[in-house]
């Protein structure tokens, strides 16, 4: 015990000096800027937590560690990457809402964790409007709707048909229970008025697997998980789930164009900040993500990926959460899917 | 454990096994536990399953596993009822709940725990567990503390790079932006270090062991 | 066959660039030193360690994170035989006689079974995965929600087969670990079950915390109980590495638990993870004498162990084949992918034949890699055993707590590690053994979950199970199991299964 003291007391020692130190700095960065533009400066003085509430090798992983890697490099400090997983993605998305504003644990939120989630869930915990301050609009991810080579339906049209004249006689599988993939079988569903049995599976790979196998006949996927199966003859894309259609597919339709007007959905990232951080570091980070995003690898890398850059200003984000949980809400209620 | 109460059944009269015996009560008492815990959940149908129709005839399932092994501790003879040491089990649960209320801030109700690190909790863990056995010598488990401590910084912190927090949350935000994480991990592991040598040239007279443990653990 | 020659050398071509050999080295390196550390995994370390992999070239960085996952495979057997903890679920099968060789002071012959039978295995695999690799995935097309639940309940008869005292007690705590597995937030209604509104158990319990907890910290507690015991672990050494003898003995496992563990690897449905048990089944029948397993018997290493690897190994072909990770460090490789701009798929063999021949030739020469690394670590290992108890405990306990913090940052897990750790002392103390609830628990998750989604699929009708030939099979195979592990210890040795129960 007695030993342990003098290393103790080095370390106060260092503490004070280090403090002056960081005054110094401080002090020296004072006559150069002013107002917002300081805390602008000054902002990332330590490593930044990038939160991403689902698991790493997942599609919003890949987005966020893209993004981190190129935020990192502007902003001067290291972005981590930390998953927070759990809950359907509620566990990491908590824990930011109830981080210190400071801007030093940012949150890569996506459509489950701000729009389908709150509605989903009847016991709420944090509200994705009032707990968080939007940062941008990163990127957005069509959806698709897959099917066994061997189904007979090709087309929107054709598998409208074959569900309605065998009603409840067919299967689609999604990657889980209450996520984007699952709503937007149970908006099809609705729109189309037809019937078929949703199949949750553990994540999109082993629904894959029984969709190629023929088990499952029909899936609602991320486009970038099923695009090799559909490359390699291995599924049929019958439609993308967009507005538009997806630039490295253009020769798929869209649901919408292809019988049922009106109909979008897709899968988004963005990122967000804890409620009352500071609009400077708000800015800081807006500037880094906008600035990775021009980045010529991360575009490639997007693309190859199939999702569509956005990089979007705080307050477009804002309105694009608004209108996503005003466009769910219709859908969860029918589908039935609240819980506790 | 309830099971635990069940000690004092009768003892070896009509009861040919009672190890049998309280085991099988233990058993019934978790099936009854599960279909309490149970019993809110929707059992649904062969078609459509709910989420209660598992845990239901799983818990029946160990239920009447229960109840045999009862009769059987009747009707054959087995195992007397095995005695219990206490200061293992509290001594080292004590050691795992120091470790978890330190390594990060933790609040359970009204009673909130600062973020002390892996440089407080690896210690705290290391010293109070030690005290499990009668055998434990302070400096011993000092000198192991201080090692091991610096040495899983290093594994965990520096090379593996493992989301740990190492330091105080106080002493972290104090710090912020003058020296890097990584830097500051090397000295604190470093003055470890020295504190661990430091005690183990002081003792050095007294007993040899000590020296053989540290560095081999540390390899670990 | 003149395809598989010029792939081959394609593959060596590329794995034995200076760059790569040293990747494959620093993961083979990496991975064992986590699979020894108990509770540290490799899903936590692959993670991290995916940003440093940016700046790599795609196939070396995919050759790096795989020694990683195969290195820590193995380094898990190590920490199961000398402190009888399973670092996965796989290496709860080696706990079982691996430690006992390590308490009779055979642990260096434990260790060096399990190497050289691993690296058999891989070998064996390897060559299999070139071979045969693409053709295969098609067994892995027939295999649906019915036909996984039939090997699930395969799996369960194993458990009660390998149950080394009484067989009722093995068949209760089998249903608990089913039980336990039942608790979170349900797949297909997303119903919270059994979570008494607890926030940590919503999503389940993590099956490294059971694991640590009923076997790490159960077994400190035992071991603090009876002074004797653990003394023995530390006296006699005995030698280092197998003999002839033992060689010989372990011939004949090495080369079963390949062969099971390479054709359960390839299912995607995580199958792998059935072949340390299967193998441990095959050996207990077959043995002469069963009575000698769990006991320390040399064959129910070195069968589990090669099964372990080899399943390891081709578990990588529905992922470079079809694109589908059968578990949660492949879904991770699938994300490395990614990031790489490689979109995993049923494409990644004719469009990056590099990535996927070079990967195949660092496999193997990974697993000579391990062998070089592990076998003269043996002796260290061995004389790890030699530290006083008192110091060891402490160790291990911190590892564990800091082993598991890491996996989900939740300070609650440390916490469950203690509570199961009581419920793990418990149970020994009333004659229960932990490997059977915690095979339930793997399989009950996976069971649940197929037996659920075939019933919806066939819309209820429990006959989908009969009618499915392979399904049918595996059922059948079962129950001949099960009647032929029960009806002989009923007959033969009634009284010691009921004395016993």
């Amino acid at each position: 015990m007695v030993d342990g003291m003098p290393g103790r007391r080095a370390l106060v020692r260092r503490r004070g000096f280090l403090g002056l130190t960081l005054a110094g700095a401080c002090l020296a960065a004072l006559p150069f800027t002013a107002g917002a533009a300081r805390a602008q400066a000054t902002f990332p003085t330590r490593p930044i937590t990038l939160i991403v509430p689902f698991a790493a090798g997942g599609s919003t992983d890949v987005v966020a560690r893209l993004v981190a890697q190129k935020m990192s490099e502007s902003l001067g400090q290291q972005v981590v990457v930390e998953n927070v997983v759990g809950a359907g993605g509620n566990v990491g998305a908590s824990r930011v809402a109830k981080a210190d504003p400071d801007g030093y644990a940012i949150l890569m939120g996506t459509v489950a964790t701000h729009a389908l989630n709150p509605l989903i869930l009847k016991r709420k915990p944090y509200d994705p409007i009032a707990d968080f301050a939007p940062v941008s609009l990163l990127a957005v991810v069509p959806n698709v709707l897959v099917v066994n080579p061997n189904l007979s339906a090709k087309t929107v049209p054709e598998l409208i048909a074959l569900l309605k004249a065998e009603p409840g006689k067919y299967n689609y599988a999604s990657s889980g229970n209450g996520t984007p993939l699952h709503l937007s079988g149970e908006l099809f569903k609705s729109m189309a008025g037809v019937q078929m049995q949703h199949i949750p599976y553990r994540g999109a790979g082993p629904a894959l697997n029984d969709v190629v196998a023929g088990q499952v006949p029909i899936m609602f996927d991320n486009l970038p998980s099923s695009s090799e199966f559909i490359r390699a003859g291995t599924l049929r894309g019958v439609a993308v789930t967009t507005k538009e259609r997806a630039p490295s597919f253009p020769d798929m339709p869209t649901i919408a164009e292809a019988g049922l007007p009106g109909y979008e959905t897709y899968t988004w990232n963005a990122l967000f900040a804890p409620a009352k951080t500071p609009r400077p570091v708000i800015d800081a980070l807006n500037a880094a993500a906008l600035k990775a995003l021009k980045d010529p690898t991360v575009i490639e890398r997007m693309q190859a990926f199939s999702a569509t850059i956005v990089g979007s200003s705080p307050e477009t984000l804002a309105d694009h959460v608004k209108a996503e949980a005003a466009k769910w809400a219709p859908v969860v209620k029918e589908a039935g899917v609240q819980t506790e | 454990m309830s099971e635990l109460d069940h000690g004092r059944e009768p003892g070896r009269g009509i009861v040919r096994a009672p190890q049998s015996l309280v085991a099988g009560l233990g058993l019934v008492a978790l099936a009854l536990f599960g279909l309490w815990a149970g019993s809110d959940l929707p059992q649904g149908t062969l078609r459509a399953m709910g989420p209660g129709l598992m845990p239901r005839w799983l818990s029946i399932g160990v239920g009447i596993c229960g109840l045999a092994l009862v009769a059987v501790s009747f009707v054959r003879d087995g195992e007397p009822l095995a005695g219990a040491a206490w200061r293992g089990p509290v001594v080292v649960t004590l050691a795992i709940l120091a470790f978890a209320v330190t390594i990060r801030p933790f609040s359970l109700g009204p009673v909130a725990t600062p973020g002390l690190g892996l440089i407080v909790a690896g210690p705290l863990a290391v010293i109070v567990g030690g005290y499990a056995t009668p055998e434990a010598r302070l400096r011993e488990l000092l000198i192991l503390a201080l090692f091991l401590t610096a040495g899983c910084m290093l594994l965990f912190g520096d090379l593996l790079n493992l989301p740990i927090p190492i330091f105080p949350v106080a002493l972290v935000d104090a710090l912020s932006g003058t020296l890097s994480s990584r830097t500051l991990l090397r000295l604190a592991a470093g003055l470890l270090c020295v504190g661990g040598l430091a005690l183990l040239v002081l003792g050095r007279g007294q007993r040899r062991e000590g020296v053989d443990v540290a560095t081999h653990s540390l390899t670990t | 066959m003149s395809d598989l020659v010029s792939n081959l050398g394609l593959g060596f071509s590329i794995a034995l660039s200076l760059q790569n050999l040293a990747l494959c080295f620093l993961g083979c390196l990496v991975g064992t030193l986590i699979g020894v550390l108990p509770g540290v995994g490799p899903i936590a370390t692959i993670a991290m360690l995916l940003p440093i992999t940016f700046g790599l070239d795609p196939v070396g960085a995919l050759i790096m994170l795989a020694g990683i996952y195969y290195g820590a495979q193995y380094g898990g057997s190590t920490t199961a035989i000398l402190v009888n903890i399973p670092g996965e679920a796989t290496s709860v099968i080696t706990t079982l006689d691996g430690h006992q060789m390590a308490r009779q002071g055979r642990a260096g012959i434990a260790l060096g079974i399990a190497a050289i039978g691993s690296f058999c295995a891989g070998t064996v695999a390897t060559m299999l995965i070139a071979a045969i690799g693409a053709p295969l995935t098609r067994l892995a097309l027939v295999f649906g929600p019915a036909e996984y639940f039939a090997l699930m309940v395969m799996g369960l008869v194993f458990a009660v087969v390998l149950a080394r005292g009484s067989i009722l007690k093995a068949v209760a705590m089998i249903l608990v670990g089913i039980l336990l597995a039942t608790v979170g937030t349900d797949l297909e209604t997303g119903q919270e079950r059994l979570t008494f509104g607890f926030a940590f158990l919503t999503d389940g319990i993590d099956f490294s915390v059971l694991a640590m907890g009923l076997f790490g910290i159960a077994e400190i507690l035992r071991n603090l109980d009876h002074t004797e015991t653990r003394d023995v672990v530390r006296q006699h050494i005995g030698r280092l590495l197998p003999g002839r003898e033992d060689l010989r003995q372990a011939a004949g496992p090495i080369l079963r638990g390949t062969a099971i563990g390479s054709m359960l690897g390839i299912l995607p449905g995580n199958g792998a993870v059935l072949g340390p048990f299967a193998a441990y089944t095959v050996e207990k029948r077959i043995a002469r004498d069963p009575s000698r397993f769990g006991r320390g018997a040399i064959e129910g290493v070195a069968g589990p162990e090669s099964a372990n690897n080899a399943g390891a190994q081709t578990s990588f072909i529905p992922l470079l084949t079809l694109g589908i990770p059968p578990n949660a460090v492949m879904a991770l490789m699938v994300g490395a992918m990614t990031i790489h701009g490689i979109v995993p798929g049923p494409g990644v063999m004719t469009k990056n034949p590099n990535l996927f021949w070079g990967m195949i030739a660092s496999m193997w020469l990974g697993n000579l890699m391990l062998l070089v690394i592990n076998l003269p670590l043996v002796g260290v290992w061995v004389r790890l055993l030699k530290v006083p108890y008192r110091l060891m405990f402490p160790a291990i306990l911190m590892f564990c707590a800091i082993g598991i913090y890491s996996i989900n940052a939740l300070p609650t897990d440390v916490m469950l590690i203690g509570v199961f750790g009581l419920i793990g002392y418990v149970l020994i103390k009333f004659g229960f053994e932990p490997a059977p609830l915690l095979l339930g628990f793997v399989l009950g998750k996976l069971m649940e979950e197929y037996l659920r989604r075939a019933l919806t699929l066939s819309r209820g009708d429990a006959m989908v199970f009969l009618e499915r030939p392979i399904c049918a099979g595996l059922f059948a195979i079962s129950i001949i199991m099960l009647v032929a592990a029960l009806m002989p210890s009923l007959r033969r040795s009634r009284d010691d299964v009921f004395s016993e129960a």
